[in-house]
């Protein structure tokens, strides 16, 4: 059974992800032996191909810049105590919303102001789905976890029909894919020769807000009081459906954003996969961060790079593509597992009763 | 009138049970005949309160065995033999050579406390020790006889949790067939106590003696196997499974189809009936508990621990539950009751031993006293405190009208009426669980009322407004609960100083200030409020909300569990905050605090207020009889 410790040691409770990420190196060694693949050559692949060239690091901001968005945003809905696990459902619908303003804007409009709307109409799309399970938890104590997850699906469905039908391209040939963005709504590239672009910026700055807010100001001590005991936060005067509410507009906005500057940097279309799976991932990155939206930026690119060295891996190795996701599981299991034995201590205990 | 009162007083004590279950009872079958009739407990309300708050003084007795008993009808059955255990302490050994005999060791004749009219002890400065015991009324078995040998004994049991002493130096005899009651109040360290008699907690000195001889209870599985049963308040059971698979849970090394003919059987013999295969989400509170006392009785008890056993019950429920616990004394078993309901002990008991602060005060014989005597009798003397200055009562800051709550889980708040005025401090007296939790969060606004004018601070209509916005208004709340609702465990004193101040506005330097008026000891600049010791946290909070300097001040039990030293701190400046004119609304189950503080009192009961009385001309018994329910004119 577990125990809870007197005083847990605040330096391992710091190193905590670091002696994570040392464990999953170490069962990552293990599970490439077992698999009869070098481990060194496996491990060297997975973890130092990422940053051996200039494309590779890139490669790895890109991928680093939504995880980033949504893993911050997460980050204080967490620290709120509200466990928004439909990240993927608001990172879709700003996608969508994206796509449905870039798509449908008119022929030689203001292209300046195409983007910046095209940015704001998918945060706004994430803002509505993270709304949903927030209305429905102050209205009837649904529960918000699982009212986000279910509508992923929704979202993710609502996105298939509309590549399929409505918004799928007239000189698609049939693929279930839109026409491409007009380049008024795409980001613009940050340096050239890469992908990598300009949301990298807003990734940064929509971190270092989060930050502020959750440390500076008023509504951050209400956000950090109720995820720590819930009556005190009532007591102290922040009302829990309020903050419900912001958390969840918040996290559902960047996650949006994500979705939206996805699509309009990396894949310039709307089709069925628009790599949601970095709905699920940015829940790692938050844990990993801290639950600090500075911290969900270094995470990020932790996660990252099981990404890129996934993908390293399945070219050089044929290993297959699942084996990151593997290793983003063993990270999230080793990270929680330090944690909570940092916190509590294993005893063991003769059952009592017989 | 008075009829009709006492009708709607039975009725309220059905309805809180209504929602659960229709209000007809399953009959429970072969009950030979009403031994204790429900009009006998639940009769002339007005003089016998069903629940009243217990206090008393700090004297520890315990008193020999009761001799009368039947001779047991169920068969001897062969007990695990007793291991020898090891002394806790050296004082403990002491203890155990000195009182060699089985015989209790000091031949202490029990006795019945004098009744003091309480009005005289409020004013003894110091703890006055209780009046020398007096030889028990005739007729009351006085003398144990040598035949028959105690089954357990306490002796010098002691138990702290860090700085607050849970049980102190607490002995107690109970002899087989003896129904005994534990009294106390809230707090008072009956739980502790009956945790180490069932192995759950370990004593930190003195020595449990079975059947005279010394033993370590190290778990609650060695205490059932020595013949230790418990019926916990709350039943911990899987509400999916049936009563046999929930048995079964608890008994391993037993079959299902043992258990179920071993529930039938039982139920038989005992009137339990519960059909064994039926899904314990379809009992009832009280067929939870008849499952839980089946579970005691699989295990051939001879001390049968009971927690509050009436809480949950209908008085019909109640009432078959006694049927029981009287057959099985008359089988030889004890019986450990603790309750703060006077009226079931006094059906129910023989014997009470009553504890305070966690210590035993007094013993007797609960079918001797009335419920008023037993009361009065509890309120023996009260410790040392400030007096509060007559202040200059000034119009009424705080007004109250007609307050309604209704709540789901809890007790619903039925016309709340009063007014708390400049410079007084107004007590809410009632036992636990009456509406305090409710009526503080309508008063703090953590549960705002439909009507504005349901609350009105200085004629300000604030009834609707959150917890901000009536602070901004001028209010201060402290509630009873340190951690997770005034303070957060996980933060640091400053950011828990900004919780409720946050709305008007922080001062720099405050929390040094407040630690420093305050006397909050713990070490570091900006400890987390999870370090600092329960007295003083609540320093810190009281502190935290006087340094506000609000006009209107709302605390619930605002020295619950915390040291002496503390206690005075706190009272102390709540009389100056009264004196420099704020209004203080204090809700406490401490009789002793409502005298010590309050200008005016008011007893809440089943969520409904009595009249507010003034303090000088109200009795420690009159507040007990309207803690019971009783109303204020069948009272005074």
């Amino acid at each position: 059974m577990l125990e809870r410790r007197v005083s847990p040691s605040p330096v391992l409770a710091i190193l905590s992800p670091v002696i994570a990420v040392a464990l999953t190196i170490i069962a990552g060694f293990a599970l490439f032996a077992a698999l009869g693949k070098d481990p060194v050559k496996a491990m060297e692949i997975y973890f130092l191909s990422p940053f051996a060239d200039a494309y590779n690091r890139s490669e790895l901001l890109v991928k680093a810049i939504p995880l980033a968005l949504i893993g911050s945003g997460l980050a204080i809905c967490f620290r709120a105590g509200v466990f928004n696990i439909g990240a993927p459902g608001q990172y879709t619908l700003g996608a969508i919303f994206a796509g449905g303003v870039a798509l449908h804007a008119p022929e030689g409009a203001a292209m300046i102001w195409l983007l910046p709307l095209t940015l704001a109409a998918g945060f706004v799309g994430g803002m509505l789905w993270g709304w949903i399970p927030a209305f429905l938890r102050v209205v009837s104590g649904a529960n918000v976890i699982l009212v986000s997850l279910m509508l992923t699906y929704v979202a993710a469905l609502l996105l298939d029909w509309l590549v399929r039908g409505p918004w799928t391209d007239p000189q698609g040939r049939g693929f279930p894919k839109s026409a491409l963005f007009p380049d008024g709504a795409l980001m613009p590239v940050l340096l050239p020769g890469t992908r990598l672009h300009w949301g990298l910026a807003l990734a940064v700055v929509a971190a270092l807000a989060l930050a502020w807010m959750l440390s500076r100001t008023r509504r951050g001590f209400g956000i950090r009081a109720m995820g720590l005991a819930p009556k005190a936060a009532a007591f102290a005067g922040f009302s829990e459906a309020k903050t419900i509410t912001y958390v969840m507009l918040v996290s559902g906005g960047l996650a949006g954003l994500a979705g939206a500057v996805e699509v309009t940097s990396t894949i310039q279309q709307l089709q069925p996969d628009i790599a949601a799976g970095y709905g699920f991932a940015a829940i790692i990155v938050a844990f990993l961060g801290r639950l600090n939206p500075i911290g969900a930026l270094i995470a990020a690119l932790a996660l990252a790079v099981t990404y890129i060295g996934g993908e390293n891996a399945q070219i050089l190795l044929k290993l297959p593509k699942n084996a990151a996701f593997v290793f983003q599981g063993m990270l999230l299991f080793f990270l929680l597992a330090c944690d909570t034995l940092i916190h509590y201590r294993l005893r063991l205990r003769r059952v009592a009763g017989g | 009138m008075e009829v009709d009162r006492q009708n709607i007083d039975i009725t309220v004590s059905y309805s809180s049970h209504a929602g659960k279950r229709p209000p007809s009872i399953v009959p429970v079958p072969h009950i030979p005949k009403p031994v204790h009739p429900v009009s006998a407990r639940y009769g002339p309300k007005a003089r016998k309160p069903d629940r009243v708050f217990v206090s008393m003084s700090d004297v520890g007795r315990f008193r020999p065995p009761d001799a009368k008993r039947l001779t047991s009808l169920r068969p001897p059955r062969a007990r695990p033999p007793v291991r020898e255990a090891p002394p806790v302490r050296e004082a403990s050994s002491e203890q155990i050579a000195n009182a060699a005999p089985i015989a209790p060791a000091a031949p202490v004749a029990p006795a019945v406390l004098p009744v003091e009219p309480v009005a005289a002890l409020r004013e003894t400065a110091t703890v006055a020790p209780l009046p020398a015991m007096q030889a028990q009324v005739a007729g009351d078995p006085i003398a144990a006889p040598e035949d028959t040998a105690p089954l357990l004994v306490l002796t010098g049991l002691s138990k702290a949790f860090g700085a607050v002493r849970a049980v102190e130096d607490v002995s107690l005899t109970l002899s087989p067939g003896e129904k005994h009651a534990l009294l106390g109040e809230n707090g008072a360290g009956k739980s502790t106590l009956v945790k180490m008699i069932y192995g759950v907690l370990q004593p930190d000195t003195g020595t449990i003696r079975l059947d005279g001889h010394p033993v370590r209870i190290d778990s609650p599985s060695a205490a059932r196997s020595r013949g230790i049963g418990m019926v916990f308040q709350h039943f911990s059971t899987f509400e999916a499974l049936s009563v046999a698979e929930n048995l079964a849970v608890v008994l391993p090394g037993r079959s299902l189809r043992d258990i179920r003919r071993d529930v039938r059987r039982i139920g038989e013999e005992y009137g339990l009936g519960i059909e064994p295969d039926r899904r314990l989400a379809s009992l009832s509170a009280g067929e939870r508990q008849r499952v839980e006392i089946i579970r005691c009785l699989l295990q051939d008890p001879r001390l049968l621990i009971m927690d509050e056993p009436t809480s949950v019950l209908t008085p019909q429920e109640a009432q078959a539950l006694f049927v029981v616990l009287d057959r099985l004394a008359e089988e030889g078993c004890a019986i450990l009751y603790i309750s703060h309901r006077l009226d079931d002990v006094r059906a129910l008991c023989q014997s009470a031993t009553v504890m305070r602060r966690g210590k035993v005060v007094a013993t007797c014989n609960p079918r001797e006293e009335t419920v008023a005597s037993l009361a009065e009798m509890m309120i023996g003397s009260t410790v040392e405190r400030p007096r509060k200055q007559a202040s200059l009562i000034g119009k009424a800051l705080l007004e109250v009208d007609d307050l309604r709550v209704v709540s789901g889980g809890g007790v619903s708040l039925d016309g709340i009426t009063f007014a708390a005025r400049r410079g007084e401090i107004f007590g809410i007296a009632g036992v636990a669980g009456e509406g305090q939790s409710e009526l503080f969060a309508a008063l703090s606004g953590e549960r705002p009322a439909r009507r504005p004018g349901a609350i009105r601070i200085n004629g300000r209509a604030v009834g609707a407004l959150d917890p901000l916005r009536r602070r901004r208004a001028g209010m201060a709340f402290a509630p009873e609960r340190r951690v997770g609702h005034a303070a957060i465990g996980d933060m640091r004193l400053s950011e828990n100083f900004r919780l409720t101040h946050h709305a008007t506005g922080l001062r720099r330097g405050a929390v040094a200030m407040l630690r420093d008026a305050f006397d909050v000891r713990a070490e570091g600049k900006d400890p987390f409020a999870a370090a600092l010791s329960g007295g003083n946290l609540q320093k810190f909070v009281i502190g935290r909300e006087i340094l506000r300097e609000p006009s209107v001040l709302i605390v619930e039990q605002p020295t619950w569990g915390v040291d002496a030293g503390a206690a005075t701190v706190i009272h102390k400046a709540l009389m100056e905050l009264a004196a420099k004119g704020a209004a203080i609304v204090v809700i406490s189950q401490d009789l002793d605090e409502i005298f010590a503080l309050c200008d005016r009192v008011a007893v809440l009961h089943r969520g409904r207020l009595s009249e507010p009385q003034v303090m000088s001309a109200v009795t420690a018994e009159k507040l007990g009889l309207l803690m019971g329910g009783a109303a204020v004119a069948e009272v005074s």
